[in-house]
């Protein structure tokens, strides 16, 4: 199964980067996009729309909760995932009141990544029909 | 009603003054004036009559001499020329001569006021003239006759009435023209002062009785100038007034009488009013009054209640504390040990069976206790309750009997929770309360009133006639000895009898005292398709019901996320999940258990609603908001349905109520985790890389990289740039697990914390040992994964 939603990932270490790249190709997702920071991912933002981000918190410049909020600025629709190591429950609750859509802690399984693409599924489906 | 009524008697007042009037004729102007006139009249008649006839016979002697005076010249004359030329007859000449002398007027010798006759004497003749008699008057005139002797000598007599009585009779002539004239007058006067002054006073009378019986429209004739003309004007402006006045007034009244009717109506309303809030009032008072009643009753039961539940409450929990602390002592054997404990267990169940009843009890009491309403299969069921129920009887060595009277309905609808709990309180009390013989669950069906009738009959103490009454009210054992002999807190009955009720039926008992007691408890059994009636107890089909034996011996395969505030109920779980093969992470909070959910993939959350830190609720709706499916079963003591549906709602899959149930426990866990031995369940969720063949590159470019890494952290650490060390430790953390490496995410995890901690010391160790493991894992897994 492919999917043609543009996904864009955002994180500072390269090789975290080509991962996720390889698990979304791996669940049919082949249209996606890298930002090294939060400043490209934004620039990107204007210049493209996508239906996914996938957006890590512990990065140089601006960091991923602050990208989220500016984000949540430009489009209030897009499906927004954190990927982070920082799992604290506070920083889970600090994304939430921030509009996140998933939070998926690193170290991830596939699963997990799987699971958060199903969600987002779901409710462009439930989109689709109201 | 009383303005018209006073308003006529002021009417009728009028005309009795009015009649008054008319009747009293003294009271006419007009006759008293025409009195008075005529009164003036016939006095003045009666003067002129007195004038004119004063002096009357003096004048009618002077009259009468005149006349005869004048009669005597005239037969003097007429002698006379008779006598110078004498006539045939002397005699008869003579006589012609004096009738025709006193004759004048008209050949009658009357004319001459009063005479009545002559008398002509000569010589001794006389001639007599007119009618003589006697009573007359005379007077006497001399006459000279011519041509005799010396002139002969003769007399004229004349005779009249005496002046008193022509006087009289004049008088009597003029009274009688005077009455008739006055009379005349009279009635001309009358008829004039009728049509001048009665006529227009009469019609003004008329005219005022008429107003003043209430004809205000009349009006006067104001033709007259005179003053009736003026006051007819005045009068008919007045009544006009009057009117206009009456007419206010009417209006006056009128709106007087409406206002006033609306008053009444007001008033009457007022009063109903008055009255409904007097009787509400009453009403009220008598009600609150009930309820004070009823409060006070309730209040005193309930404090009776609660002395006795604390009572019930402790008795278990007093055993339960003083062997546990034995136990704690120590000095006891093995044996002794083993017995404290069951003395323990059989306590504490006891204690919760206690508490279960008085949380049913309230419900009853608080209307809130749910009633299923599901498909139910009696045979099973009953054979549930049998299971247990002989095992009791024969722990006391009585006999036991389950008797099916055919047919029987396959299903039934009703709640099987509840109908256990009938059953198992009437069985569980029969046992208690008999020493030998046996128990017997007799099973009929009354189609008639689709109902099942379940008989629990026993051989025990039974129960006297005065006992029975008060046995279905809470707290009311036959007896508190019995409380004391038999133990229990006296609530199984009555929370048994509502129950019934509740499902559409009730408990009846007999008993003889000495020779047992037969309960008879009546269900609905709803909706039963008749076709689908047994005739013989249907081959069992266990495989939907929970059996305990079997669920101990449960081999499974999975991991667990408990999150638990309570370190005692923590480890009872623990050992309860480990029993079955299933891994276990403990949590104490919210917090730690939405930070393990996310990072770990579990195949089941069980998790306490009543957390420190952070709560059940709010963890489940964290982790259901960060996108986390795993299945969440919520531990809660709080079991109204209510709670359960709230739970629901924010993304809970079950629920287990506290304290757990042991067998409820392990088929939740049947249901989400796999069986040992299962493999396609039993997948470990870090193993499912090996299954996607996209991700084995991106794995073998993770491991070429590992030695560059364990070179970078054994470099930074050497020239001690403790920041580049931590932050590579932080990456490794993070791309360890994912790329199925958890031994490397923990390794670099625990050099991350001892480089926060601040004493690069103590990162020596875990550096070496994550340099070590990168390099190992690099050599063990490359070759192999990118063949």
């Amino acid at each position: 199964m492919a999917y043609k939603d543009r996904i864009l990932i955002v994180d500072d270490v390269a090789l975290m980067r080509d991962l996720l790249k390889g698990v979304l190709r791996g669940f049919g997702y082949a249209n996606v996009q890298d930002a090294c920071c939060g400043e490209d991912a934004l620039k990107l933002m204007q210049r493209d729309s996508f239906s996914i981000v996938m957006l890590d918190i512990n990065m140089p410049g601006i960091s991923g909760m602050k990208t989220l909020q500016k984000l949540r600025e430009l489009d209030d629709d897009v499906f927004v995932v954190m990927v982070s190591a920082h799992s604290s429950a506070e920083n889970v609750k600090q994304a939430i009141e921030n509009g996140v859509d998933g939070f998926i802690v690193k170290p991830y399984t596939q699963k997990k990544v799987g699971e958060m693409l199903e969600k987002y599924r779901r409710r462009v489906s439930v989109g689709d029909v109201g | 009603m009383t303005g018209n009524q006073s308003d006529s008697a002021v009417r009728n007042e009028k005309i009795v003054v009015t009649d008054d009037w008319t009747r009293n004729w003294q009271a006419r102007i007009a006759i008293k004036i025409t009195a008075i006139f005529l009164w003036v009249i016939i006095l003045s008649g009666f003067a002129t009559v007195v004038f004119f006839t004063k002096d009357l016979d003096v004048h009618i002697e002077q009259e009468i001499s005149h006349d005869l005076d004048g009669v005597a010249h005239r037969v003097q004359s007429a002698l006379s020329r008779q006598g110078s030329e004498p006539g045939p007859d002397s005699g008869d000449g003579v006589r012609l001569l004096i009738e025709e002398a006193i004759s004048r007027n008209g050949g009658e010798i009357m004319g001459h006021a009063g005479i009545v006759g002559f008398r002509f004497t000569v010589a001794g003749q006389s001639l007599d003239f007119g009618t003589l008699r006697t009573g007359l008057a005379s007077a006497k005139r001399r006459i000279v006759m011519p041509g005799g002797v010396g002139d002969q000598t003769a007399e004229l007599e004349a005779f009249f009435l005496p002046a008193a009585d022509s006087a009289k009779q004049t008088r009597q002539e003029l009274i009688i023209t005077v009455v008739v004239v006055l009379l005349l007058f009279g009635m001309l006067l009358s008829l004039t002062i009728q049509n001048v002054l009665a006529k227009p006073l009469q019609a003004m009378m008329d005219a005022i009785q008429q107003v003043s019986n209430g004809d205000l429209n009349l009006r006067l004739d104001v033709s007259r100038k005179d003053e009736f003309g003026h006051l007819s004007r005045f009068f008919n402006q007045m009544l006009s007034r009057v009117q206009t006045q009456q007419e206010a007034l009417t209006e006056a009244n009128r709106e007087l009488m409406s206002e006033i009717a609306v008053r009444e109506q007001a008033e009457q309303k007022l009063r109903a009013h008055q009255d409904t809030l007097e009787k509400v009032i009453e009403e009220r008072t008598r009600d609150l009054e009930v309820a004070r009643d009823q409060a006070l009753a309730a209040s005193q039961t309930k404090s009776a209640f609660v002395a006795n539940v604390s009572h019930e409450i402790r008795t278990p929990l007093t055993p339960i504390i003083g062997f546990a602390e034995a136990m704690l002592h120590g000095g006891q054997d093995r044996q002794e040990q083993e017995q404290s404990l069951r003395t323990i267990i059989r306590n504490g169940r006891h204690l919760s069976h206690i508490i279960n009843e008085i949380l049913d009890l309230s419900k009853i009491e608080a209307n809130s206790l749910d009633i299923e309403s599901i498909a139910v299969d009696p045979f099973a069921l009953l054979s549930d309750v049998e299971s247990i129920a002989r095992v009791l009887a024969d722990e006391k060595g009585l006999g036991f009997q389950l008797a099916y009277q055919f047919p029987i309905p396959r299903r039934i609808t009703s709640d099987p929770t509840r109908l256990k709990q009938i059953l198992m309180n009437l069985v569980t009390n029969a046992i208690k309360f008999t020493a030998k013989g046996q128990v017997e669950i007799a099973v009929q069906y009354d189609a008639a009133a689709r109902q099942l009738k379940l008989t629990v009959s026993d051989t025990g103490i039974g129960i006297s006639r005065d006992k029975i009454e008060r046995l279905f009210q809470p707290f009311s054992q036959a007896d508190y000895s019995t409380t004391r002999q038999y133990g229990g807190t006296g609530l199984g009955l009555y929370i048994s009898k509502r129950l019934a009720n509740l499902l559409g039926g009730d408990i009846s008992l007999e008993s003889v005292e000495g020779l047992g007691t037969r309960f008879a408890v009546r269900v609905s059994v709803g909706e039963v398709d008749e076709l689908q009636l047994a005739d013989a107890v249907p081959a069992a089909d266990r495989d939907d019901l929970v059996d305990l034996r079997r669920l101990a011996d449960i081999q499974l395969d999975g991991s667990v996320l408990l999150a638990e505030d309570s370190p005692d109920i923590q480890r009872l779980m623990r050992y309860l999940l480990q029993r079955t093969g299933a891994r276990v992470t403990a949590v104490e909070n919210g917090e730690r258990a939405v930070e393990a959910a996310l990072r770990e993939d579990y195949h089941l959350i069980l998790m306490d609603m009543q957390m420190p830190v952070m709560g059940g609720c709010e963890a489940v709706e964290l982790l259901r908001a960060s996108g986390c499916c795993t299945p969440i079963v919520a531990l809660t003591a709080n079991a109204m349905k209510e709670d359960r549906e709230r739970y629901q709602a924010i993304g809970c899959d079950g629920f287990l109520p506290k304290p757990v149930d042991q067998a409820k426990l392990y088929q939740v866990l049947g249901q989400y985790l796999p069986c040992r031995g299962d493999q396609a369940a039993a997948v470990d969720p870090a193993g499912e890389r090996r299954e996607d063949t996209g991700v084995g590159e991106i794995v073998a470019q993770f491991l070429r990289g590992l030695d560059d890494y364990a070179r970078r952290i054994d470099a930074a650490l050497r020239e001690r740039r403790y920041a580049d060390a931590q932050e590579l430790a932080h990456q490794l953390k993070g791309m360890g697990g994912a790329f199925g490496y958890p031994g490397i995410t923990a390794c670099a995890a625990e050099l991350e914390v001892a480089l926060k901690g601040g004493d690069p010391r103590l990162a020596a160790a875990p550096g070496e040992a994550l340099v070590a493991l990168l390099n190992s894992t690099a050599l063990a897994d490359a070759v192999p994964e990118t063949a």
